[in-house]
């Protein structure tokens, strides 16, 4: 109890526990398990309180969290009214955190990125650079700019909090790259966008901002931080492979029990709809390479004929729009399920530890009933040696500690899980719609680029023959005007709804990125060949999205 | 197509003096429409016999149209043609060369004013609107030479009243016509691309004359040119005469007809042969593949239906099977060198049961058929007649080809493979002397064989054309069988990619029945959906290009086999005609040398076998300079058909692409709107 009372910045609970504890103060005092001085703490802490009275109080918290999990002010059922008063202080002992969330804040504004270094490097292991401000008593400071941090440190942090802060689904670091493929702007602002998502949604969350690896991390130089605390996961390696073999543990929480086979079907599914969208732009890019060819061919079947070169080229084109489109589709549907993946693995990991630590409960109180039992039959016999008492006290003692320590972790990890949760859900369904209009939003573009290309030739084609082809069918009236597109700045030609605008710019799709090339007059075979090759960054980057992928 | 059946006769002069029309339509820039609709008054007012100069200008300022430039408004002046000609059709079948003005002419000169006012009669008969991009857009060449003709022709022969002032404005015309031009083709670079496949066309040209769509009038006006060069009056006479039963038929029996390839075809066997030859009425449908036949001689026939006048019962129903069809395609090269005769399917010995194959087959067939119906040449062909109406068709056929020698039964893979009847061209009686001895070549075998080391007579294509076409066709036929081959590949990635995308569609649909949430669900549900429809428009434009660009260029690739076999036939008489001429100038010498001795038998004999020699000489070298002639017509006639076919085949595609790119934005746009 005592020395809690240095470290006092949680005015409202100055006892807490599971305090971050400052600089100074000895690094082990965190929440990681089998940490001796902790155990202390939690056993003056609890003292007082009878072990069974313990776990009925905190039986009746895990009840009320699982309705309310903000577990504030409101409460208005009756059975809670009841434990109101226990529930409240036990709440604010379980996740001291929460109960003032605007307390500490950090605020991280990503600036830009950096891709430096070996092929590799480049790619995987780019540097981020932000400006930070907080107000956290972890950071010696309260403004830090132009932070540079590379990917793999930002790795470490990770893999040290997600081991660390068990209580909560740690997000998982954005892919460190896209399909875009690297060294283009757009790969840059959404490798930033995303850092920046990430950075948000890890302030957000009271238990990892309080975590003093994210200050150590963000005081170290560049690409000198490795985490100064061990952390260590519940099981590791094949132990965890076996214990996950077992039927996991009755779970009185239904919310949780249900998610995490919610989430490994997420996890699944997700990686299935990746492959299959891998294939759908594969397969797309098989057919551009076809597109292409067809193209050329046209462009090669009358050296003199403009008509087939023009047409060829424009065939061409639009094989090149469909090669961007898949890129396109790798870069905004197949990242964005990229991170669902990896989020949904480390949010079911992190329900696979909850089970784990159930388990250990449960052990822990068999373990202190057995315990119990033998002191009972020690108090029946008389004739005991008083030696063997103690020793017999001394582990029921131990047996009882452990057991509450469990109790309050568990019960820790429950309620803000049931929190988080929620907000994962709800990160998840805003994500994939993000992820999902994007996608839509660069079909339609391209689509409709792709619309205006061919329309640009139509007119050409139909000039050859006045009476020819299509006007056969009485359809002049298109036959004349030169440059009919359908698409326009008053809307679609096509459709009868005027008043819908499409969601893109007019003057973005009336330009595609072959315009230069279908433009200039084939001035030569030779030097148009490599204009094909050589197209424009966009084209070269979806080239290259493609070797990698 | 009311329009178009009446489109289908016009005459030469009509196409002449329609180009007039244009041509002064351009050489007065300032009043274009004017000057137009001026003309049409002529022969409107003409044609009802009511002509004055001074009527004519009354109305002609009425007539101004705000509309300037022509080529504004082709469509009006399209129909306004049609509707002229059609009109104009009936007033000629009422009232046959009833001409007021050739009665205000002289009389002397009567026949010649015929023939002109047949031109005046037809101003403005606007029967093919393409004249008007040819002049529009076309370059110099061919409007230089339509002006020179115009001239030419002008310059040789008497005008009528009215057409004086035409003539001066015709002679403002030629020099004012180069401006003009070049005020044109600025346009045209103003706008990139005006007209490329005409500007390649006349690069791509196959004769001296610029090949675009108007041939038929280029060649129409070759005729007259060489008609007023020669002054044959005699022609001259002929050729209102012809005109007159002409039309007759032609308003009496319309001819059903597909494309305008068909009116150049017309128009082109009027002009260059006499103008009997038209294509009559003539229905056929291939139709009801059955499966035949047991193990060994399993095939599959087809119901052959035909409904013609030209049919001695105006019906016929018979089954054929694909060998048929082969032995009418050999045996109609046999009857007709040098003519494009169009092909059968190549044929196929792996999985010739299935049931697209069959379908494909007979739809190929059914083309081929409906292309010989249009030709007023093949259709009238016995052996085609016998085709359709044979009830014992397979001994008939047999006995057909040995008749006409054409070994149509024995027919080889290559459809460009040719083989000269040595009936057809030697007559009967000849040939049968020929055949017995083993064919033409058979004594330069013999001589080959024995210690005689004459080297063996080769033919080389005199003719620059033959050489020059046969080359280019190669390169073609190569890239369009290349091209035919990526097209498939298209087809088959795109096939992949639909069925990809369906997988993935299935997928998202498993994502969204985890059932996160209900929003999630839906948003994810709809937009399986969107990828379901996407993957059936895939689909449906994979299906549609088969079947437009697909059977089109499968289409072309077998007329061009079509097409080498007629360079085949001329290369084959060339070559028999070298072998012939060996013979001849080696009996010459024989002859020679027997010369002291005339009465000898010897000499009688080598006199006489000198004399069929010199005979079957003759016989081949008409042939083969018919063939050759008649092989240029095809060529060109073919070419820009063909062109035309793939233009419009391009079209086609490329519209189907449109619409589906516009579906497609359509689904994704409805969403986006829906969904987000």
């Amino acid at each position: 109890m005592a020395s809690a009372v240095p470290y006092d910045p949680y005015d409202d609970l100055d006892n807490n526990p599971f305090a971050e504890p400052q600089d100074d103060s000895e690094p082990t005092a965190t929440v990681t398990e089998g940490s001796p001085s902790i155990t202390e703490e939690q056993a003056n802490n609890d003292e007082a309180t009878g072990s069974d009275r313990a776990i009925s109080s905190v039986s009746s918290a895990q009840e009320e969290l699982g309705i309310d999990e903000n577990a504030t002010q409101s409460k208005t059922t009756t059975e809670q009214n009841g434990n109101k008063h226990l529930a409240q202080p036990l709440e604010r002992v379980v996740l001291a955190e929460r109960s003032d969330k605007k307390k500490y804040s950090l605020l991280v504004k990503v600036t830009g990125l950096e891709r430096f270094g070996s092929a590799t490097g480049k790619k995987e292991n780019p540097t981020i650079v932000f400006d930070c401000s907080t107000n956290l008593p972890t950071f010696r400071k309260q403004q830090y700019k132009n932070v540079k941090k590379s990917y793999e440190e930002f790795h470490q942090l990770f893999k040290y909090l997600n081991a660390a802060v068990q209580e909560s689904f740690v997000p998982t670091l954005p892919p460190a790259y896209t399909s875009f493929g690297i060294n283009n702007e757009e790969d840059r602002t959404k490798v930033t966008r995303n850092f920046q998502l990430w950075f948000s949604r890890i302030s957000l969350d009271p238990l990892i901002i309080r975590n003093e690896e994210l200050a150590f991390f963000i005081e170290s130089d560049f690409n000198t931080y490795t985490p100064i605390n061990k952390s260590k996961s519940p099981a590791s390696g094949l132990k965890r492979k076996t214990l996950k073999q077992l039927a996991p543990p009755y779970d009185e929480i239904t919310e949780l029990a249900e998610f995490r086979p919610l989430v490994k079907s997420i996890y699944v599914v997700s990686q299935n709809l990746q492959e299959k969208l891998l294939k759908v732009s594969r397969n797309r890019k098989m057919m551009v390479q076809e597109e292409n060819a067809f193209g050329q061919e046209f462009v090669n079947l009358d050296e003199h004929n403009k008509l087939y070169k023009r047409y060829g080229k424009i065939l061409t084109a639009v094989g090149d729009i469909d090669s961007i489109v898949a890129t396109m589709d790798m870069a905004t549907f197949y990242d964005g399920l990229e991170w669902v993946i990896r989020d949904s693995y480390v949010v079911k990991e992190a329900l696979t530890n909850r089970h784990f630590i159930m388990r250990n409960l449960i052990q822990a109180q068999q373990n202190s009933k057995t315990k119990q039992e033998q002191a009972r039959r020690f108090r029946s016999r008389r004739d005991i040696n008083p030696l063997k008492i103690d020793e017999a006290l001394r582990q029921l003692k131990t047996a009882t500690k452990n057991e509450q320590v469990l109790t309050l972790k568990l019960q820790r990890i429950t309620s803000n899980m049931i929190i988080e949760r929620k907000e994962w859900l709800s990160w998840y369904e805003e994500w994939v719609k993000n992820s999902i209009k994007e996608f839509s939003l660069r079909k339609i573009e391209y689509e409709r680029k792709k619309l205006t290309l061919l329309e640009r030739v139509r007119s050409d084609i139909r000039k050859a023959d006045e009476n020819g082809g299509l006007s056969r069918l009485g359809r002049h009236a298109v036959s004349i005007n030169n440059n009919d597109t359908s698409q326009t700045v008053k809307g679609d030609s096509w459709t009868g709804e005027s008043s819908r605008k499409s969601q893109i710019p007019i003057h973005k799709i009336a330009h595609t990125e072959f315009d230069d090339e279908l433009f200039t007059e084939d001035v030569g075979c030779a030097s148009q060949d490599s204009d094909t090759t050589s197209l424009n960054a966009r084209h070269a980057a979806s080239l290259l999205g493609m070797s990698t992928k | 197509m009311d329009y178009e059946d009446n489109l289908e006769a016009p005459v030469w002069d009509e196409l002449n003096h329609e180009e007039d029309n244009t041509q002064s339509a351009i050489s007065n820039p300032i009043e274009p429409t004017n000057q137009l609709t001026v003309h049409k008054n002529e022969r409107k007012q003409e044609a009802s016999g009511t002509e004055t100069p001074i009527s004519k200008l009354d109305i002609a300022p009425e007539w101004e149209d705000p509309s300037l430039s022509v080529t504004d408004n082709p469509i009006m002046e399209e129909q306004e043609g049609n509707d002229d000609s059609k009109a104009n059709d009936l007033i000629n079948s009422l009232a046959p060369e009833q001409d007021p003005i050739s009665d205000l002419k002289n009389n002397t000169n009567q026949i010649l004013v015929t023939k002109d006012s047949g031109d005046a009669l037809f101003t403005g008969n606007a029967s093919s609107p393409l004249v008007f991009d040819d002049t529009i857009y076309d370059d110099n060449t061919s409007t230089s030479t339509n002006s020179r003709n115009i001239s030419g022709r002008r310059s040789g022969k008497p005008r009528i009243l009215f057409d004086s002032t035409r003539a001066q404005r015709s002679s403002k015309r030629n020099h004012s016509l180069k401006t003009k031009k070049i005020i044109t083709s600025n346009d045209a670079t103003e706008l990139p691309f005006t007209d490329p496949l005409k500007k390649a066309e006349k690069e791509n040209e196959f004769v001296e004359e610029p090949l675009d769509e108007e041939n038929e009038q280029k060649e129409s006006d070759k005729g007259v040119i060489t008609a007023s060069a020669k002054k044959n009056i005699l022609e001259q006479v002929d050729k209102p005469l012809y005109n007159i039963p002409l039309r007759g038929t032609n308003i009496t029996g319309p001819v059903k007809i597909d494309a305008n390839s068909k009116k150049l075809k017309g128009t082109k066997t009027e002009s260059t042969e006499s103008s009997t030859e038209q294509a009559v009425n003539f229905n056929v449908e291939v139709k009801d593949p059955v499966k035949v036949g047991e193990l060994t001689s399993v095939h599959v026939e087809y119901t052959v239906i035909s409904e013609s006048p030209l049919l001695e019962l105006k019906y016929a129903q018979v089954s054929r099977r694909y060998r048929d069809f082969r032995w009418l395609y050999r045996q109609l090269q046999n009857n007709h060198w040098g003519k494009v005769i169009p092909p059968p399917p190549e044929k196929q010995s792996v999985g010739s049961f299935k049931q697209d194959f069959i379908e494909n087959r007979r739809f190929q067939m059914e083309s081929m058929l409906k292309k010989i119906c249009q030709d007023p040449l093949l259709q009238k062909d016995k052996d085609f007649k016998l085709f359709l109406t044979s009830n014992d068709f397979n001994t008939d056929s047999k006995r057909r080809a040995f008749v006409t020698g054409s070994s149509a039964i024995n027919d080889s893979n290559d459809l460009s493979e040719i083989r000269i009847s040595e009936i057809q061209l030697l007559g009967a009686e000849d040939a049968a002397d020929v055949l017995k001895n083993g064919g033409i070549d058979a004594e330069l075998h013999k001589g080959f064989m024995s210690i005689s080391f004459t080297s063996l007579p080769k033919y080389s294509e005199t003719d620059e054309f033959f050489t020059e076409k046969k080359q280019k066709m190669d390169g073609l036929e190569d890239n369009l069988k290349k091209l035919g081959k990526s097209l498939e590949m298209v087809d088959s990635s795109r096939n992949s990619l639909a069925a990809s995308t369906e997988e993935f569609s299935g997928m998202i649909e498993t994502l969204a029945s985890l059932n996160v949430s209900k929003a999630n669900s839906e948003l994810l549900n709809n937009f399986a959906d969107v990828h379901r429809s996407i993957k059936c428009s895939l689909e449906r434009s994979s299906l549609q290009e088969t079947l437009t660009m697909g059977v089109m260029l499968d289409d072309y690739i077998r007329s061009l086999a079509s097409v080498r076999a007629i360079f085949n036939q001329r290369a084959r008489l060339g070559y028999i005609l070298v072998v012939i001429e060996n013979d001849m100038n080696k009996k010459h010498s024989q002859l020679g040398k027997l010369g002291q001795n005339i009465h000898s038998e010897k000499f009688k004999e080598t006199r006489k076998e000198y004399q069929t020699l010199e005979r079957r000489y003759n016989l081949t070298k008409t042939q083969w300079q018919e063939i050759g002639e008649k092989i240029k017509d095809e060529f060109q006639n073919f070419s820009i058909e063909k062109i035309r076919e793939f233009r419009n085949g391009m079209e086609i595609s490329l519209e189907a692409a449109i619409e589906s790119q516009k579906e497609c934005i359509e689904l994704w746009e409805t969403f986006y709107q829906t969904n987000l």
